[in-house]
């Protein structure tokens, strides 16, 4: 595991180590503008590494892991190295953070205001988080959203965004190439490409947000609006939370304070420009 | 120093990482997971100066490992109403049973809690910070059966439910196959020994299912010498020796905590371990703890003969092989433990047919 | 000689965080960790039982004082369901 990285994004300190030099030279490259971790601790260490000597060079299988781990969690081939990276890093967050609530959702920013974009994957709150954030809006994270358990405020986590098949495309047009990944092609979700938040992302990382819309978009199918009510947000967000349960009370309180607090609504949407309209259209409303 | 040393050294002298830097710190929180230990070591080290990145990444650890104990604690409650209301069904009366130290359950259904749930149950040292994950009880062999059905009854359902891994719990090891709580999610083991059934030494968990201690809350642990006998064997001649440095320092927190309270103790624990023929396990758990975490134990204790040095030396390297990034190193040693702990277990022609039927089902 | 009804207790008034969604009711139980949703009536019933435990029936008729009950036919074995559901969840005990 002879190479190496570290930096940090938002509250999260990295060290990332590989038996492969090729994916530490892609995240060097792509977290060339974030913060070393400046004489702090680690506070998640992935690891992606060969399970036998050998295999670093006979059949190279990328295993996924770091201070947690999955067991039987299947390797990647070395030309998905940087996913697999990124993966060891997800895994850290989501099996050992312990410090905000998490929730598998992509935000963005405006104002200091957030709208929190929760679904699975597939739901397209990569690709919207991705459009908005190179519009009028700050992106916060695409991955993770991290609530605090005090205070309710979103505190930023801008990784790299994971943009998939068809949504390549429309970003690649309108984004400067040293801010893109490379083509990963073969992956179980097929086509991934990596983008690289924009500057003001980067920058204003330690910059946190108030909640102001919860939404639940759904790409494909009709398009339309659905007013969410507390009961079914409060139950679709305990199912996108990795912590939740293992933060016992303070995860109830705030996550019941912020189904209170902000609205709620499902969006169904055709395309990501119909997507991102259909967001702005519903903050203008808010706002008013 | 390596991550391994500096973690026995913040375990027991937190004073010491004052003088840790970020790069010590980093390697120092992989190894804390990788034991087990970051609950632990967040409560030990929580009165000392800390850079403020591992103070926020420390008490978040301490408040996980607390609740994490609610909730194991919890399981251990509902397995108690689970067997309660069984027993009442079964003795076909409508009088409430008692779970108080006056009227216990009859002896076929009382069931003692094991290992971290035990510890925290009873509030013992060792528990403050500690890590709990499944639910593990001894119960009475004979009533098997029955605890298997007030439990299914109550929302446990297999884990494994092929016919092979079935057969093999049921005939060779000392637990039931693991079951798991179909809403609640969580795993609980089920003992009607200490160690497998094939294994070459045999403890008498009767009588120890008899000498169980009840508690004020009426859930029951093992006697102080039991515990202790009990966390030897499962450390030894039980496992492969992974997670050795926490079974460690339960081992050194228990002794000290027992020994001060009752000054027959080390007596008593010779004379009860050589009864369940586990004497030698127990006396090198004691050498081991007194070696890494400065266990107070007798002189006599202490003394060993260059059998016990070399042997020692071999487990505290296994003990404390794990390289700065928390991987395990020294693999030969690993693959040493892992073939003797199998041999424990099995006589070796019932280990090879056991291995190939489970390569063949791949 | 028909068995005496089982007397129910809930838990104590410090034990339980109780927010009100909309119509669903969110429940986080401190000593176990869990976090219950529940329809009416369960949490009326847990509200029903907060000052002393009572049988099936006496709960019945404490809900119907307090509240105008569409469809009291068979209001007694509706709630001893309930209670049953209450006693999985491990909010009720039996006395």
């Amino acid at each position: 595991m002879s190479h190496r990285h570290h930096f940090r994004v938002g509250p999260v300190g990295f060290r990332v180590a590989s038996d492969w030099a090729g994916p530490i030279a892609d995240l060097k490259r792509l977290y060339a503008d974030y913060p070393t971790l400046e004489g702090c601790a680690a506070t998640a260490t992935a690891r992606i590494e060969a399970a036998r000597p050998w295999r670093r060079w006979v059949r190279p299988a990328v295993h996924i892991g770091g201070d947690y781990t999955i067991p039987d969690a299947l390797p990647l081939p070395l030309s998905q190295g940087l996913l697999a990276a990124e993966m060891a890093m997800n895994l850290q967050v989501a099996l050992g953070w312990r410090q905000h609530l998490l929730l598998h959702a992509s935000a963005v920013e405006r104002d200091g205001r957030a709208i929190i974009m929760v679904g699975a994957s597939g739901s397209g709150k990569s690709t919207l988080a991705a459009m908005l954030g190179e519009g009028d809006w700050r992106l916060l994270g695409d991955e993770f959203a991290m609530l605090g358990l005090d205070d309710e405020q979103l505190s930023p986590f801008p990784r790299l965004i994971s943009l998939k098949n068809e949504s390549i495309a429309a970003m690649v047009a309108c984004v400067p190439p040293e801010r893109l990944g490379p083509i990963i092609t073969g992956t179980p979700k097929g086509i991934i490409r990596h983008l690289v938040p924009r500057a003001d992302a980067i920058a204003r990382m330690d910059e946190r947000a108030t909640p102001a819309l919860l939404l639940f978009p759904t790409f494909g199918g009709e398009a339309g609006l659905r007013p969410v009510p507390p009961s079914e947000a409060f139950m679709r967000l305990t199912d996108s939370s990795t912590n939740y349960v293992a933060l016992g009370e303070p995860g109830f309180a705030a996550l019941t304070r912020l189904v209170r607090d902000v609205p709620a609504v499902a969006i169904g949407y055709a395309s990501s420009d119909q997507g991102v309209a259909a967001v702005e259209a519903l903050w203008a409303e808010l706002e008013a | 120093m390596t991550a391994m040393a500096h973690l026995v050294a913040a375990l027991r002298n937190p004073a010491s990482v004052a003088a840790l830097d970020s790069d010590q710190w980093s390697a120092l929180i992989s190894v804390a997971r990788a034991e087990v230990l970051l609950g632990t070591l967040a409560t030990r080290v929580a009165e000392q100066p800390l850079p403020p990145e591992v103070m926020a990444l420390l008490g978040a650890a301490r408040i996980a490992a607390d609740q994490a104990q609610v909730q194991a604690l919890w399981e251990a409650e509902m397995c108690a109403r689970a067997l309660e209301r069984f027993a009442v069904e079964w003795t076909h009366s409508t009088t409430r049973k008692s779970r108080s130290t006056e009227k216990p359950l009859p002896l076929g259904l009382r069931f003692v809690l094991l290992k971290g749930t035990a510890y925290a149950a009873a509030g013992l040292s060792c528990a403050a910070g500690r890590q709990i994950g499944d639910l593990d009880i001894l119960v009475s062999r004979d009533r098997l059966d029955a605890v298997e059905a007030a439990l299914r009854d109550a929302g446990w359902e297999w884990v494994k439910d092929d016919p092979y891994d079935q057969a093999y719990y049921r005939q060779y090891m000392h637990e039931l196959p693991p079951l798991i709580h179909s809403t609640r999610d969580r795993m609980i083991d089920v003992h009607h020994t200490i160690l497998p059934l094939t294994a070459r030494v045999t403890p008498d968990a009767t009588s120890m299912l008899v000498d169980a201690v009840v508690l004020g809350n009426g859930l029951a642990i093992l006697s102080p010498t039991d515990m202790v006998i009990h966390s030897a064997a499962h450390m030894f001649a039980d496992g492969d020796l992974a997670g050795g440095l926490r079974n460690l320092w339960d081992m050194h927190f228990l002794l000290s905590d027992f020994a001060s309270r009752d000054t027959g103790f080390w007596l008593a624990l010779t004379l009860q371990a050589q009864r369940h023929g586990l004497w030698s396990a127990v006396h090198r758990a004691a050498r081991l703890a007194h070696d890494i975490y400065g266990c107070d134990i007798p002189s006599d204790w202490v003394a060993r003969t260059i059998s016990h040095e070399r042997g020692d030396a071999v487990f505290v390297a296994r003990i404390l092989a794990r390289d700065d990034w928390g991987r395990e190193t020294r693999p030969f040693i690993r693959l040493v433990f892992y073939i003797r702990s199998h041999m424990l277990r099995m006589p070796p022609f019932m280990l090879a047919k056991h291995l190939w039927t489970k390569w063949r089902a791949r | 000689m028909p068995a005496t009804p089982p007397l129910w207790l809930a838990p104590h008034a410090d034990r339980l965080s109780i927010f009100t969604l909309d119509t669903l009711t969110a429940v986080y139980d401190r000593a176990s960790g869990q976090t219950h949703i529940l329809a009416q009536p369960l949490p009326e019933i847990l509200a029903a039982l907060r000052d002393s435990g009572a049988n099936a029936q006496a709960i019945a008729d404490r809900l119907s004082a307090t509240f105008d009950i569409a469809d009291s036919g068979d209001l007694h074995a509706r709630i001893a369901e309930c209670l049953n559901e209450l006693a999985a969840l491990g909010l009720v005990e039996r006395a």
